[in-house]
């Protein structure tokens, strides 16, 4: 009895949830000259890395979340953001950049570090400076992107990092943490680097849950770049706070969807989504707490009959 | 109604243990891990999608397939060091009965994720991640009365099970997860011919 009654609350659950899994209609939107796209730069995929997702799944969420491109960041490797643009190209979805996170513990005279690489072809050494990183990122053609700059990574940055980083992370998940926020803030004012908000999304949270809007001039992976270096970028923070270029920020608040858009995740959902949640965790507990109900009392009763 | 053995298990492991030894279970063997990682994944839908959807339940299923494979494998391990004359598929059904407090814990995490706005699940994230020490102990515990009463091992010998089992399913299960330092060395090699 309460394996069906776990069945039909988890075919509830899944009904529900099927019913909201939609695209997020995003119809083009062109402001100053340039094609505005909703970027999540910072994303780990469950595939050689630490993410919830598959890359596959990663890229069809990208999409469900309103996303025109994503970074697959494995940690110091790339082939699952490969693998990620490959479905992508396959299945129409959004633009995928071939991304790493650079983990470099410390290592004699090098502090601890982690860095972002996106628009890469294969792997940058961990081994090297922050500054020496940051040179082969952009020897490949890609851009370099202080991934949550705590405060025990900023002996790592150095005046030659600070002016060759192409981005810097102001809204992420740590910025929703105590003193993440300010801590972030504080180490962008040490850069001249461009805003970057990132999910950098391990599977606890959305993939877009904070994302940067890029100002470029198409969607491809080359002119995404091309826009982080050139400093065309519009963050939303956590506060609300709008970081960026002042006439990009203008142009961008002049279309209220963006602003609405980066902060989704105020909205905590509608009756549907209430019901797949609840439907889905009572599910999941009467399923645990008759998982071997039915099956006992069947041998019981047996063992009684004989 | 009568309360199911794995919710038993959770507060009299060896009295409940000794009940199920007796027991025939009318289930499929693989019944109890398929069901961890049904959980699993509808607990990631909910903290990644804020909703159970099977799109997401199907991709976590597939991304975490690894954790019952380990497990079991852990478990035939620590079972095939010493002499049973329970059958092994119905040691691993009875193994997997005593990951309770794992599953609870998990639900926990996903009803959370959406009970929570995001700002405060975040800043609770490392309370919660620190109360697994909860799950982790419980089920240690259950799982010795697993190589006493089910096994029949001695105290020492269910102590070692107990240790054995986790030295050799966790290293593997963050292994498989995430270990940076390994894959970073594998990958370069085999990926020009996954994906050219």
């Amino acid at each position: 009895m309460t394996s069906g009654l776990a069945g039909v609350l988890l075919l509830l659950a899944f009904a529900a949830g099927t019913m909201l899994d939609r695209r997020v209609e995003r119809p083009p939107l062109t402001l100053g000259g340039y094609r505005v796209l909703a970027a999540d730069f910072h994303t780990h995929s469950t595939t050689w890395s630490d993410g919830g997702l598959t890359p596959f799944g990663i890229v069809i969420e990208a999409g469900r979340q309103g996303l025109d491109a994503v970074a697959i960041t494995g940690h110091n490797q790339v082939s699952d953001a490969k693998a990620g643009r490959w479905f992508s190209t396959l299945v129409g979805g959004p633009t995928v950049l071939v991304g790493q996170e650079i983990i470099s513990p410390r290592r004699g005279s090098i502090p601890d570090h982690d860095l972002i690489a996106v628009g890469i072809e294969s792997v940058v050494d961990w081994r090297t400076s922050i500054a020496q990183q940051i040179a082969e990122v952009h020897r490949q053609g890609g851009a370099a992107i202080a991934a949550h700059p705590a405060r025990q990574y900023w002996p790592a940055y150095d005046t030659a990092a600070l002016n060759t980083l192409d981005g810097t992370e102001v809204c992420q998940p740590m910025a929703f943490i105590h003193d993440g926020h300010d801590t972030l803030d504080a180490f962008s004012e040490r850069t001249a680097a461009t805003p970057i908000g990132s999910s950098d999304f391990h599977g606890l949270g959305r993939v877009g849950l904070c994302r940067t809007y890029v100002f470029a001039t198409d969607n491809s992976a080359a002119a995404i770049v091309d826009a982080l270096k050139g400093h065309r970028t519009v963050v939303y923070g956590v506060d609300g706070k709008v970081y960026g270029d002042r006439a990009l920020v203008r142009l961008a608040e002049s279309v209220p969807r963006l602003r609405a858009e980066a902060m989704m995740w105020l909205n905590r959902g509608g009756w549907l989504d209430w019901l797949s949640r609840i439907a889905g965790i009572l599910g999941m507990l009467v399923l645990v707490a008759g998982a071997g109900s039915s099956a006992s009392d069947e041998v019981r009763a047996a063992v009684h009959r004989s | 109604m009568r309360v199911s053995p794995d919710i038993r298990l959770l507060f009299s492991p060896a009295v409940t243990y000794g009940d199920m030894r007796l027991n025939e279970s009318a289930r499929w063997w693989l019944w109890r891990p398929a069901m961890l990682l049904l959980v699993l994944g509808c607990t990631l839908s909910l903290t990644i999608g804020g909703r159970v959807m099977p799109r997401l339940v199907a991709d976590a299923v597939l991304s975490f397939a690894f954790v019952p494979i380990v497990e079991i494998a852990a478990f035939a391990v620590v079972f095939r060091t010493g002499r049973s004359s329970l059958p092994f598929r119905r040691g691993v059904d009875l193994h997997f009965a005593g990951n309770g407090p794992w599953l609870l814990w998990i639900i926990l995490v996903g009803a959370l994720s959406v009970a929570l706005p995001p700002r405060t699940f975040l800043r609770w994230m490392d309370p919660l991640l620190l109360s697994a020490l909860l799950p982790a102990v419980w089920c240690a515990v259950i799982d010795f009365q697993l190589s006493r009463v089910v096994l029949q091992r001695s105290v020492a010998r269910a102590a070692g099970d107990v240790v054995l089992l986790r030295l050799i399913a966790w290293p593997a299960l963050i292994a498989c997860y995430g270990a940076i330092g390994m894959w970073t060395q594998v990958l370069p090699t085999i990926a020009p011919w996954l994906f050219p």
